[in-house]
């Protein structure tokens, strides 16, 4: 049973980075207005529907899906990177270094849940750049604190250990020989923060503080068909139900790897 | 008990560090990010002099550092500026938007803890049966439902389908109904998950074996035996969620138009009302510094372990 959900999921996400391709690669239509099929609901000649101003929501959902998987791996990416080497860093030297590092780490940690994103995204102005620039903010902190708990321990083994006494350089040290083994549970923190940078990046969307019409996003789709919700429900469950299903596919392969390692996520 | 209260003093002192740190930070974030409160406020087409005028006022013309140590003199003394577009003291404004955030927060936790908890106790007692495997699908599909879609989808049905409740705002007091469910049943699925894993844990421990072995009853060893060693994780976690709920929980007010502190600070930044977003933003941080640092407080009282183990 549990295999055949991680294949559905794969399945999922496999379609989905298909779909958001496609979206991206070829530039499809979703500026073009048709008065005449205002609020349209959906039906065999429109598979998911027209919205308020008459543009067909299929495109707008796959360009809203390609912008979403973009930001997310953008965003992961940059946080594991940048949270990976500050936690080793700081890991490593110890001293001064780890101190002030991590006063830094809890200060951005009194930030409830998305509030330094919200706050930073604001203020900065919406856009996809300063989407990425708020979130990765917020992202760096839980790699920083895997990556360093990681790191004092990796530091103590024998092989590290002869490695520094056999004079080889910090840089090498840490790359050859630390970061192999910090590199596991850090990957599964990654697969689970991609989901959480989806629902991030789209409530940052829904406050209207993300990603700037007419360019479509999840959250401004489901904030925008919020409006019109009893004429063309539609346009409130066709982007909530594409979230769900994206959320809910990356957390159980993220889940069953984290199984798979054998280990509980620190 | 006097180690404790040195642990307790220490913790503090951190946590007031941290509060500075974090002021610092909001002023600094506030001041170096551009964007133009006057420019906000006057629009494009005002005039030069009236745009003097209000720097003046509002005494933007200082150099930042004069600005600095005015704010940082103020948060000590919790006098937190005025409102620049209300002409308002923030302090009051907070107050006034307070007793709504605090009311959704506790009520939505209770809601949580009324679902969570029974029913994560339930999946661990009867492990691996159909009930179980029920339980955590729906825990695992429910953290994946965005508070923002569930909420509009619960106004959907049952306050335009059904016509039961209101669809937002605070003018009634069935109101509160709406958003209670979306944070709760959201906070209940992570709740669940956890109250099974670490019921599971204890009910393996070799006292409730013995326990079992003595002819004590199963609701007995469940509920005076496992369930107080098995709740002290699930304290933490309340904890950490109790604050980011009072912090305002955002995106549900937003949804509801909830008057909360989460939706004046949405408010603050559209408008660039810079006093009232780092009055929103301290406020903010210091109870979720606070409610962690009492949660950490009330599990050391609870657990000797913890005191043994630090000494």
């Amino acid at each position: 049973m549990k295999s055949t959900v991680v294949v559905c999921a794969g399945f999922i996400i496999g379609l989905a980075a298909a779909a958001a391709a496609v979206g991206a690669l070829a530039p499809l239509d979703i500026t073009t207005i048709d008065l005449q099929r205002i609020l349209y609901a959906p039906g065999h000649d429109a598979l998911l529907g027209y919205d308020e101003l008459g543009r067909a929501v299929l495109p707008r959902l796959l360009v809203a899906l390609a912008t979403s998987l973009q930001v997310a791996i953008v965003v992961v990416g940059c946080s594991a990177l940048l949270g990976t080497l500050i936690g080793i860093v700081s890991g490593w030297y110890g001293g001064a270094t780890d101190y002030l590092l991590m006063r830094i780490v809890d200060v951005c940690m009194a930030f409830p849940g998305l509030l330094l994103a919200i706050v930073l995204a604001g203020l900065l102005g919406a856009g996809l750049g300063n989407v990425v620039i708020a979130l990765v903010t917020v992202g760096w902190l839980g790699f920083t604190r895997l990556a360093r708990a990681q790191t004092l321990s990796v530091r103590q083994r024998d092989h590290v250990q002869a490695a520094r006494v056999l004079g080889t350089p910090v840089t090498a040290i840490l790359w050859r020989h630390v970061l192999p083994l910090v590199l596991t549970p850090l990957w599964v923190e990654a697969s689970l923060a991609v989901a959480g940078v989806v629902i991030a990046e789209a409530s940052l969307s829904f406050l209207g503080l993300g990603i700037q019409a007419p360019a479509p996003s999840l959250g401004s789709m489901i904030r925008d068909g919020t409006r019109y919700m009893l004429v063309a429900p539609h346009l409130v469950l066709a982007p909530g139900i594409t979230l769900f299903v994206l959320v809910l596919a990356i957390n159980l392969l993220g889940d069953a790897w984290r199984d798979r390692l054998g280990k509980p996520r620190a | 008990m006097g180690r404790l209260l040195t642990r307790v003093g220490l913790r503090l002192v951190g946590a007031v560090a941290t509060l500075a740190a974090v002021s610092v930070l909001v002023f600094a974030m506030l001041h170096v990010i551009p964007g133009d409160p006057v420019e906000v406020m006057l629009g494009d087409s005002a005039s030069q002099a009236d745009r003097q005028a209000l720097m003046l006022q509002l005494g933007l013309d200082q150099p930042l550092t004069t600005q600095f140590q005015r704010y940082l003199g103020g948060v000590v003394h919790g006098d937190l500026g005025e409102s620049l577009l209300s002409r308002r003291p923030v302090a009051a404004m907070l107050g006034e938007r307070l007793p709504y955030t605090v009311a959704l927060a506790f009520a939505a936790l209770l809601v949580a803890m009324l679902i969570g908890i029974p029913a994560g106790i339930a999946a661990a007692v009867w492990q691996g049966s159909l009930a179980d495997r029920l339980l955590i699908s729906t825990a695992v599909a429910g953290a994946a439902i965005p508070t923002f879609w569930l909420g509009p989808v619960l106004v959907l049905v049952f306050s335009l389908s059904l016509g039961w409740l209101p669809v937002s705002g605070s003018d009634s007091p069935d109101a509160i109904v709406l958003p209670v469910i979306t944070l709760g049943t959201a906070l209940a699925a992570v709740l669940a998950r956890m109250t099974r894993g670490s019921m599971l844990e204890v009910l393996r421990e070799p006292y409730i074996r013995t326990a079992r072995a003595r002819g004590v009853g199963p609701l007995r060893i469940l509920m005076l035996h496992a369930l107080p060693n098995a709740g002290l994780p699930l304290l933490t976690v309340l904890g950490l969620q109790l604050g980011s709920l009072l912090g305002g929980a955002v995106v549900t007010e937003v949804v509801f138009a909830w008057p909360g502190i989460g939706q004046l600070l949405v408010d603050s930044i559209e408008r660039r009302d810079y006093p009232l977003v780092q009055g929103s933003v301290l406020l903010i941080c210091a109870i979720y510094v606070l409610v962690n640092l009492l949660t950490d407080v009330l599990y050391a009282v609870l657990d000797p372990r913890t005191r043994v183990a630090s000494a």
